[in-house]
């Protein structure tokens, strides 16, 4: 608005042409994150947006919840022993928390691509200082907070609240040790179903269609895979390209723990980890690249 | 607001359905004229409806004397409404349907008062014609003289001007300028500006439901800081003068149209108006003309409602 001159006023004066100034690159990839979040975590929107969200992160944060609980009453009441056989190891965490890991990247990654193109939305935020492979780029890093939010965040809720009651690592070396071995699963957790989701969600601008999709390579590579190494007496590397059992088998190796098959090797439960990591990555970026936008 | 507002329009939205007639539209209306200025659909009858009560707002307020007319019946009594539709009763003569209105708002005369309102937009009340055979332009004079039966204190007029010849238009605009003369608020909606900018210079101005401007157009004008204001210049030595004057930086660009003409354009008038006669002194110029090419009404409202 304008200064009065005497009481005259020019309230509105029209579309006018921006000149202040332009924050760039950086800037508009931080809005596509800002903005990819919202919509994925169903903020400022129905609340029908938000059941998903808030139930997967519900699934994911409970049992670090209720083992802190047990924890803590195991502590009060002397039971500490007690306790200690019924909260898992860190590395075992995930396998209490699998399903909701995989109903959260099932539905993230969809919400987070196919409506730019289904709306043809792609051709607005490509007209703006982004070019595809920034706007993917602020696609992914959306994703993979999100999807670190249930990966890293119960076990350091679970490690916080146990060294809260004087149960969790001894000494600040070891308990390096566990944060650090903590991140590292969960950000190879993070980056490995970030990568899967959103190279399945680039294929196709239907939400259902990709979380329906997304569910069916995890569980069909649980089925080929077992029935490669177990059925028909395959070599057993192929189990590492196993998308829920191989990754949790690679948290308890990084944590140091032995369990799952001792025939499988850590090398080969890398390998698969990298490659579905590789091939979803490749997957998205070769989609962006050749991808037609119109108007 | 303004401590003389008659018409107070605090914060004003009016939706139909998914359409936003009016948005967030706050003014303030004082004794004397004031001209309701928009393109068509710009939400001019909208706010003289919600103004006048025969409409709620769907979003805040609207105050005449510090009162709502839509729950104050009282002071709908108060207020003159010409309607832009043609809104008369075909069978009834001019004063029959004047005196109807008389009664309506309960005059106490209302035959008297009805002839009177008749003799002041020059139609005869003896005229025994029903006013189906009227012309158009006698018509809006018929619609005006119902909306000054009562003698109201504010008289609002939609597009009152439409229909009228020439001649009628200027009797119009000296009757509207006598009433507010009277110390009555008159609020004139109208796109016919060169009728409008005769009214007075008190505008407001709305776009797509939303308040453009208000006040004088002329300290608007002023305000339009990011256009310059363009001059016509006469001198018998043009080149020279233009040459003077962007030396001293007195404008912004400057052409030469003919043997005794230039045009300026400068951003500010005050310090052109300093510069011009030293420039022609010192260049040994004669000056004899310098005339505003856009101050006028029809380049403020462009301005306003162009770029949308």
């Amino acid at each position: 608005m304008s200064l009065p001159t005497g009481d005259a006023r020019i309230l509105d004066r029209g579309y006018r042409r921006y000149d202040g100034p332009r924050a760039g690159t950086a800037h508009a990839v931080r809005s596509v994150i800002a903005h990819t979040l919202r919509r994925i975590l169903g903020l400022r929107r129905p609340a029908r947006a938000k059941v998903l969200p808030v139930m997967a992160i519900a699934f994911a944060y409970i049992p670090a919840i209720v083992f802190v609980g047990i924890v803590a009453l195991s502590g009060r009441f002397g039971a500490r022993a007690q306790a200690d056989l019924i909260v898992p190891p860190y590395g075992e965490y995930y396998g209490f928390i699998i399903s909701a890991i995989v109903l959260f990247v099932t539905f993230v990654a969809p919400e987070a691509l196919c409506p730019d193109r289904r709306s043809r939305s792609l051709s607005l935020y490509l007209s703006s200082p982004l070019t595809r492979m920034t706007y993917l780029l602020g696609k992914v890093l959306a994703v993979a907070i999100v999807v670190a939010f249930v990966t890293v965040g119960p076990p350091l809720l679970l490690l916080f609240g146990r060294m809260m009651q004087s149960a969790g690592p001894d000494g600040f070396l070891a308990f390096l040790a566990v944060l650090g071995r903590m991140l590292a699963s969960g950000t190879m957790l993070a980056a490995l179903y970030t990568a899967v989701s959103m190279g399945v969600a680039s294929l196709t601008d239907r939400r259902a269609v990709a979380a329906a999709a997304t569910l069916l390579l995890l569980i069909g590579s649980s089925i080929v895979t077992g029935t490669i190494v177990y059925g028909l007496n395959g070599p057993s590397w192929v189990f590492g390209s196993h998308l829920t059992a191989a990754p949790l088998l690679l948290v308890s190796r990084i944590y140091g723990e032995s369990s799952g098959d001792p025939q499988v090797t850590t090398l080969a439960l890398a390998a698969g980890a990298l490659f579905w990591t590789a091939l979803g990555s490749a997957v998205c970026v070769l989609r962006y690249r050749s991808l037609q936008v119109t108007r | 607001m303004t401590d003389d507002a008659v018409i107070e329009v605090d914060e004003v939205s009016k939706f139909f359905g998914g359409i936003v007639a009016l948005s967030e539209v706050s003014c303030t209306v004082g004794p004397g004229i004031t001209a309701l200025l928009g393109p068509n659909g710009a939400g001019k009858s909208t706010l003289l409806r919600i103004m006048c009560g025969l409409t709620p707002p769907s979003r805040g307020q609207v105050r005449i004397l510090g009162r709502v007319p839509r729950r104050d019946l009282d002071v709908t009594r108060l207020i003159g409404l010409v309607p832009q539709q043609e809104a008369l009763f075909d069978p009834l003569t001019a004063l029959q349907f004047v005196e109807l209105a008389g009664r309506l708002q309960k005059v106490d005369q209302p035959r008297p008062a009805a002839e009177a309102a008749l003799h002041l937009v020059e139609l005869d009340p003896g005229d025994g014609r029903p006013v189906r055979t009227y012309s158009k332009g006698m018509r809006q004079r018929v619609k005006v003289a119902q909306a000054l039966v009562h003698s109201p204190q504010v008289v609002m007029l939609d597009e009152p001007l439409e229909g009228l010849d020439p001649r009628q238009r200027l009797r119009m605009i000296a009757l509207f300028r006598r009433l507010a003369d009277e110390g009555r608020t008159v609020l004139v909606s109208s796109h016919v500006l060169d009728e409008v900018e005769k009214l007075g210079s008190r505008v407001l101005v709305i776009a797509e439901g939303r308040l453009a401007a208000t006040g004088d157009f002329h300290q608007i004008r002023e305000l339009m800081d990011d256009r310059p204001h363009r001059l016509r210049l006469g001198a018998d030595k043009p080149r020279a003068l233009a040459a003077g004057l962007l030396d001293a930086a007195a404008v912004v660009g400057a052409w030469v149209q003919g043997p005794e003409t230039v045009i300026v354009d400068t951003v500010d008038v005050a310090a052109f108006r300093h510069a011009v006669a030293g420039v022609a002194r010192q260049r040994d110029v004669r000056l004899h003309e310098v005339v505003a090419l856009d101050d006028d009404l029809d380049s403020v409202f462009r301005y306003l409602v162009g770029r949308r």
